[in-house]
């Protein structure tokens, strides 16, 4: 459903040019969770912000559903690392944003708010104001009003990378849950093998700029996954496959 | 405060009172021992009673009304200029390159200055005075206002695009919203500086208002008049003051501030 075709990505300044994304070529399949796993600064960001139309590419091309895309759009969703809800929005209201962009009545709005406020486990929340929530709620409902758009892909950049590890791993529980519920297409960027190796179908272990494709990993685990799983001996072999491919 | 403990309401409250108390202590101290003559500095109980004379025999409460009119028709002037300017030079750098400048020019006269001709082209009543505070007020709004629009996150409005905003949906509901609380503090900060502005335009050429009863207490040596429009013109600062601070905590319960 989405293609990647030949993206590059070139900075300029007044003295250098800086190739972040070079030649990157990537297939997304329906309801597939994809994970990219690749160093920090490795231009991961600057791929999503590709995909959702925040930034042009210098050259190739992004494909959802056969058409090129040339802008954002409600049809690619993206939850950030940093935490992005609107302050002066309730929880509800944050979560009808787009909904509220796209007009829909009042009805359908609410069984879209309902829903997302319980799948998320924010239903007590909904009167809430961001600045009340922790960083593990907030990111909730920045997931909650992504999905609320009904994207046809949700694109995840390092969400929980600014959460501290014991709300991480339950949040990342939450992840394959929502994802076991609603299978949503999902494509997650980390920096943390674990957490690709927990939460996806397929990982592709991204190199240092300019930013390729040095391997693809078929993840063995089936579902639905719990926590139980990170103990377990196999994952640990399987992650430390990964963190060596990542590191040579 | 992030550096100092929580402290209670009534302790607040009492120190706030015991912090006035100090005041009135040391003024005391010095007027009803004599050890200040009542021509330089009279005592809290005569400007008390200069007050209650002002009021039931003078004009003190048809002067209050007057620079409060002034202030409130130069400062509502000045917002509705200000208000869509400023937003319109943090949104967008052509409007910035075409006006900043000028207004950046005129911020920097001091409004005083514009006195002597604002008397020749509108005489000397209420229109000179709002045109005083317009021209002291509105260029400085204008220039708070527009920092406070551009240093709207970034993150924020790349969130609002991906879900689908346009450029018009992410000023109205983004750039707007998040900037409120901002521009109801510059409103707070700057209805401060109108006092000033009125209060010399009222001294220079006035037939009313605060300043007005100043100078001419001035020129009858009336002491204690002088300082009864000066708690006056405090008291009613501080009254302003307060309406921005509560209105604050209404207005945006969501910030973090209100909480304060």
């Amino acid at each position: 459903m989405l293609e990647l075709k030949n993206i590059s990505k070139t900075y300029t300044n007044d003295h250098q040019q800086v190739e972040a994304i070079k030649n990157f070529n990537l297939s997304v399949k329906e309801r597939e969770f994809i994970a990219l796993v690749g160093p920090s600064g490795c231009g991961k960001t600057t791929l999503l912000k590709i995909i959702v139309g925040l930034i042009q590419t210098s050259s190739g091309d992004v494909i959802l559903d056969g058409k090129k895309i040339l802008n954002s759009g409600k049809d690619r969703g993206l939850v950030f690392q940093q935490f992005t809800l609107f302050p002066w929005l309730t929880v509800k209201e944050n979560i009808s944003f787009g909904p509220d962009l796209q007009k829909l009545d009042n009805k359908k709005k609410t069984e879209i708010i309902n829903h997302y406020l319980s799948v998320t486990g924010l239903k007590d929340f909904a009167e809430f104001y961001p600045k009340d929530l922790s960083g593990g709620m907030q990111q909730r409902v920045a997931i909650a009003r992504t999905l609320a758009n009904n994207p046809k892909i949700l694109l995840m950049d390092e969400p929980f990378g600014s959460l501290d590890s014991q709300t991480r791993s339950q949040m990342q529980e939450f992840l394959t849950k929502l994802w076991e519920t609603e299978h949503q297409t999902i494509l997650f960027v980390t920096h943390d093998v674990g957490e690709a190796a927990f939460l996806a179908d397929t990982i592709y272990v991204l190199s240092k700029r300019p930013m390729e494709i040095k391997n693809v990993f078929s993840v063995p685990f089936s579902r639905p996954r719990v926590h139980a799983l990170k103990h377990a001996k196999e994952f640990f072999e399987f992650e430390n496959k990964i963190a060596q491919e990542l590191e040579n | 405060m992030i550096l100092e403990r929580k402290i209670s309401k009534i302790q607040y409250i009492s120190l706030a009172v015991f912090g006035l108390l100090i005041f009135l202590l040391v003024w005391s101290l010095l007027t009803y021992t004599g050890f200040v003559k009542s021509f330089f500095l009279p005592t809290p109980t005569k400007v008390l009673s200069s007050i209650i004379s002002l009021i039931t025999e003078g004009s003190l409460l048809s002067d209050i009304f007057a620079s409060f009119y002034r202030i409130l028709l130069g400062f509502l002037l000045s917002l509705v200029i200000s208000l869509p300017l400023g937003i319109s030079l943090g949104i967008s750098r052509r409007f910035e390159a075409l006006t900043e400048p000028l207004i950046a020019f005129i911020r920097y006269i001091p409004p005083s200055a514009f006195i002597p001709l604002a008397i020749i082209w509108f005489g000397i009543g209420d229109l000179e005075k709002v045109a005083i505070l317009f021209l002291g007020v509105a260029p400085y709004l204008t220039l708070l206002i527009a920092d406070i629009v551009i240093s709207t996150k970034r993150e924020l409005m790349e969130a609002a695009l991906t879900l689908g905003a346009s450029r018009k949906d992410i000023i109205t509901k983004v750039v707007i919203p998040n900037s409120m609380p901002g521009i109801w503090d510059s409103f707070r900060l700057m209805i401060g500086a109108a006092w000033t502005f009125v209060i010399i335009a009222e001294i220079v050429g006035a037939s009313s208002g605060l300043g007005h009863l100043m100078i001419e207490s001035q020129r009858f040596l009336k002491t204690d008049n002088i300082f009864a429009a000066i708690v006056i013109i405090g008291i009613l600062g501080l009254a302003t003051d307060y309406f921005f601070k509560i209105t604050y905590k209404i207005f945006f319960p969501w910030t973090e501030k209100s909480h304060a």
